[in-house]
């Protein structure tokens, strides 16, 4: 099977004054359509440079990133923004929802941005929050803004949900419901999710886990039966 | 508590564009501050001074011819501490070399005089000594010994030049001829010794000009009727207050404009600036609230947090006060040489006053200080155990927009359009950033060319002809018009009785020029500042407005006129129509007209004259030597000098257009990055959803654009107002100015408000491509 996304020898340097600081030192890896990826590592590992890399908001030091075939193009700002636009859907950990929106609007504003959008109604309501639509994100629990943040994700429909450790800010119980979201959006739309986190328990919901250590991958594990997060050992 | 301050201090760098900014404009107000208060304090100052050193008069009376001995009798009267006279008589100057006809102010110096004491540059008055004014001896290029021909009762008499004289009342000296900026070759003031004058004039022991000192607890008001009984036997021609003496009135009024001015203009800019750091301050104190929660749980203290904060407002008024200090001396000068070409002083040095620059100084820093308390009096509120949690966002303005107003529009407008809606103060304040210079600089653009405007209708409309001639006496008007029909070269001639008058309405007094003109001349016709012309009255009176206002006069009331050169019987006409009009003016009423409303004919002293342009000089030249014309006014030379005036105050006035739009750019610029920084998660976060930086640069211009639009839309009536106020701030007791504003100037302006926006853009266009995106992902909201 052709990987949806192909990371090649990534590299990423940091100049700290005179520091040199190597984030990524040669990564490669593949990424296949619809399979849940739960990138894991301590803190410093490098893996929120991976995926920024990914996403397109960071450029690599050297190395290529493939999607779909087709190299990103560093020096282009404006064909990373579009790859961005209509390919991936960012989950962050501090839920970035543009305070002057509705928790509606919020949605609405990533699918008035995509070719294809989704409902976005629809998804406030998949998302448990169809009576919180008129509420400004200052007025929601900060598991009821990282919902809306995952359905304003998805209303793009993008092919990728890039999640930079999506529980973070969360309690466990918020985190779950966050995680069975992510989840579910995974096997009932066959879209790819890849999710950072530190925390080892959320490794058993993924089809594959990429160990990150020191700007390296350390392993890649594959996960014959993910299970759900429900069943998560917090 | 000193790591904290520098925390503080390296903080507010990283916000520095709001911290020049607020420096910049504070600067732009102490630098207008500074710069008029001194020129206004080195005026003042020598006014004040020479009006102290030379005993300028509390009152000034003008009779026919009164006895030296009987100056005892007025100085016995309560009230009066001092009475003094002189000779005076305004004579024709002849000398080599002169183009124009020039008249002097000849007086009599009196070498004991403690009233209105005259400076001569030496003391050699022999016999046919003459001292003259400094501007005309420069016009003129005298020297000693130059011979000059003055024409004395209609006698020619031969002086030499001896040097120059000068007098308190006579530092703006521009004389009855109609000028209104001093001009030194059509008049000036003139100085011989009494003996010499008083033989010429027939006066010997007598004296016409006197100068009268109140006793100390005493004012005009207690001594005016006693004054005034006492000076009737000798013919009283005039008497007139210290504050109504036309040159102490000009100099006051000009005094005046440079106050208001000069405080108005940096207050406005001190509220403006109080706005910029006030917000700066308050995203600071957002920003440090983890931090000044931690610094509370240490130990410190509101009193000494805020202080770390104070630090920063001193700094910023100390650089501002600074910086416009600097620059205030060379405007300063600039302003105060303009003045001296206006004002005849006996010291003309400038000098910088310090405490006029540490009363800048002060009121910048108690701006900034107020500022920065008022920007981070959060502080008080914030707690330690605030320390360990992010802020709670502020709640965010309800908004729904109608569906007619986003149809059709892309995410991007609606997007900002939220955004300009969400903090209306800070929309307005860029709308006012735009309305104020764009008004402003509309007015300021108009000025020149309404002044052209104004001195075109006053010249070829209101007062058309060539040459006005003012006569020795009182001749029958058909007779005069046949006399000057007679002149080589005069195509028209028409008879004008131009007779002091005092105006009375109950206690209010005002002397002023009743005009007795021709019903439908072609000459001299009555205009007003709104291109109307009136016909002289049958009936009553036509009143300038600045006449009525002083004498509380309204259309329809009656007034009366007392003559006090003219032998004629005090009478009580109506006032038919009050008019503004643009430069000097007075009453007006029918010269025919004069037998049922004076009962007497028409005592005509002057007469205009209508001829080719061409031949005007060679008209002028035939009136030269003769004796029975006591003053030629040429309008053309007239309508130069205003042009002089008003070209002078240009300069200054696009001085103040371009800082206008300065400090409008200093403005929008910092409320847009004030704006930009609040806004840099929800930019930033666009960017990651697939926003392209084009798509964000259109969304910001749309913003700006809107605010650009309703800007201008609020400059239309701004620019209104300050017409007004301009026009207020111009009125004096010669001219009002009343603007017409032509579409050039619009167009200029909205020409300099488009750059000045679209820099204030650009600068937002580019601070959102220094978003750095992965850095916007870690920040919690």
């Amino acid at each position: 099977m052709e990987p949806l996304i192909k990371a090649i020898d990534l590299k990423k340097d940091y100049e700290l004054g005179e520091v040199t600081v190597h984030a990524l030192k040669g990564v490669s890896f593949d990424i296949y359509r619809s399979e849940l990826v739960v990138v894991l590592g301590p803190s410093g590992s490098g893996k929120s440079t991976m995926l920024n890399i990914l996403g397109g908001i960071e450029t690599a030091s050297s190395g290529t990133v493939l999607y779909d075939g087709k190299a990103l193009d560093w020096s282009d700002r404006d064909s990373l923004s579009d790859y961005r636009r209509d390919h991936i859907g960012f989950v962050f950990q501090f839920y970035n929802l543009l305070p002057g929106l509705t928790a509606l609007e919020n949605i609405e504003i990533s699918g008035e941005l995509s070719k294809d959008p989704l409902d976005a109604s629809k998804l406030l309501g998949e998302v448990g929050l169809a009576d919180r639509a008129g509420h400004f994100p200052n007025r929601l629990s900060g598991g009821e803004q990282q919902r809306i943040a995952i359905a304003r994700a998805l209303c793009k429909n993008p092919e990728v949900l890039l999640c930079d450790e999506p529980t973070g800010a969360l309690d466990s119980k918020t985190g779950v419901q966050v995680l069975q979201l992510l989840f579910d959006f995974c096997r009932k739309y066959s879209k790819t999710v890849i999710i950072i986190t530190h925390n080892r328990s959320i490794a058993g919901i993924a089809d594959r886990v990429l160990h990150v250590r020191d700007g390296l991958i350390e392993r890649i594990e594959t996960n014959p039966h993910p299970v759900s997060p429900e069943e998560v050992e917090w | 508590m000193k790591s904290f301050r520098k925390n503080v201090l390296r903080l507010a760098w990283q916000n520095k564009s709001s911290i020049i900014g607020s420096v910049a404009i504070i600067a732009i107000g102490i630098f207008v501050m500074v710069s008029m208060l001194d020129t206004l304090r080195n005026l003042t100052g020598q006014v004040f001074s020479y009006y102290e050193s030379y005993g300028l008069a509390d009152v000034f009376v003008n009779v026919r011819s009164m006895p030296s001995e009987d100056l005892k009798k007025l100085s016995a009267l309560d009230g009066i501490e001092a009475a003094e006279g002189r000779l005076s008589e305004d004579v024709r100057m002849l000398c080599e070399g002169q183009e124009e006809i020039s008249t002097v102010h000849l007086v009599s110096y009196m070498p004991d005089a403690s009233i209105n004491r005259l400076e001569l540059s030496s003391r050699a008055l022999a016999g046919d000594s003459l001292y003259i004014g400094r501007r005309m001896s420069e016009a003129y290029s005298f020297s000693k010994g130059t011979p000059i021909e003055l024409i004395i009762r209609g006698k020619s008499c031969s002086f030499s030049w001896e040097g120059t004289v000068s007098g308190p009342e006579y530092i703006y000296s521009v004389g009855g001829n109609g000028a209104l900026v001093p001009d030194g070759t059509i008049y000036d003031i003139a100085a011989v010794s009494y003996e010499r004058l008083a033989r010429l004039t027939g006066q010997e022991g007598c004296v016409n000009e006197i100068g009268i000192r109140i006793a100390p607890g005493w004012n005009y008001e207690d001594v005016r009727s006693e004054l005034n009984n006492a000076l009737e036997p000798y013919g009283l021609l005039s008497v007139t207050r210290q504050k109504d003496q036309s040159s102490v009135a000009m100099v006051r009024s000009e005094m005046n404009e440079l106050l208001g001015v000069g405080t108005a203009i940096p207050l406005l800019f001190m509220a403006i600036t109080v706005y910029m750091l006030c917000m700066s301050l308050k995203k600071m104190i957002e920003h440090d609230q983890t931090l000044i929660g931690s610094m509370k749980a240490f130990g410190m203290r509101n009193g000494e947090l805020i202080g770390a904060y104070m630090i920063e407002g001193v700094a910023i008024g100390a650089a501002g006060a600074l910086l416009g200090s600097m620059l205030a001396r060379p405007l300063g000068i600039f302003m105060f040489n303009l003045y001296l070409d206006f004002f005849t002083l006996p010291v003309t040095e400038y000098r910088d006053f310090m405490n006029t620059r540490l009363a800048g100084a002060a009121a910048a820093i108690a701006t900034s200080v107020l500022a920065v308390f008022l920007g981070c009096r959060e502080v008080l509120s914030i707690t330690p155990a605030m320390a360990m949690k992010s802020r709670s966002p502020e709640k965010a303005r309800q908004l729904r927009l109608p569906a007619f107003m986003t149809r059709g529009m892309d995410c991007f407008s609606k997007l900002a359009l939220r955004s300009m809606i969400r903090n209306p103060v800070r929309g307005f304040l860029v709308i006012l950033a735009v309305a104020f210079p764009f008004g402003l600089s509309v007015v300021l653009l108009s000025f020149s060319p309404a002044i052209d405007d104004l001195i075109q209708i006053q010249f070829d409309t209101v007062q058309s002809y060539d040459l006005m001639l003012s006569v020795d006496g009182w001749a029958d008007p058909h007779r005069l018009e046949h006399a000057g029909l007679q002149l080589e070269g005069a195509e028209q001639a028409e008879a004008v009785c131009s007779l002091p008058v005092e105006l009375k309405n109950g206690n209010l007094r005002e002397i002023t020029l009743l005009n007795g003109l021709r019903r439908g001349s072609e000459l001299w016709r009555i205009g007003d500042s709104y291109k109307v012309v009136h016909e002289p009255p049958t009936d009553g009176l036509i009143l300038n407005s600045r006449t009525a206002r002083d004498l509380h006069l309204s259309e329809g009331d009656w007034v009366e006129l007392s003559f006090p050169t003219a032998g004629i019987k005090d009478v009580r006409l109506r006032v038919n129509e009050i008019i503004e009009e643009i430069f000097a003016g007075g009453c007006y009423t029918d010269l025919e007209s004069f037998p049922s409303l004076f009962g007497t004919a028409p005592p005509a002293n002057t007469l205009l004259i209508k001829t080719d342009p061409e031949r005007a000089n060679g008209l002028k030249e035939q009136m030269r030597g003769t004796a029975s014309v006591s003053t030629i006014v040429d309008p053309r030379k007239i309508a130069g000098s205003y042009k002089e005036m008003f070209g002078s105050m240009t300069i200054m006035i696009d001085m103040f257009a371009v800082i206008g739009v300065i400090a409008g750019f200093l403005l929008i610029s910092n409320i847009s990055m004030i704006n930009i920084r609040e806004r840099f998660t929800e930019l930033g976060t666009l960017e990651v959803v697939g926003a392209r930086k084009s798509e964000l640069d259109w969304m910001l211009a749309l913003e700006i654009a809107v605010f650009f639009a309703l800007g201008l839309v609020l400059g239309l009536p701004t620019s209104e107002g300050i017409k007004k106020l301009l026009e207020y701030y111009m009125e004096s007791e010669s001219y009002s100015v009343k603007m017409t504003i032509p579409p050039s100037s619009y167009l200029i302006s909205l020409a300099m408000c488009a750059v000045m926006v679209w820099a204030a853009w650009k600068r937002e266009t580019k601070l959102i491509r220094s978003i750095a995106l992965t850095d916007i992902l870690k920040e919690r909201e």
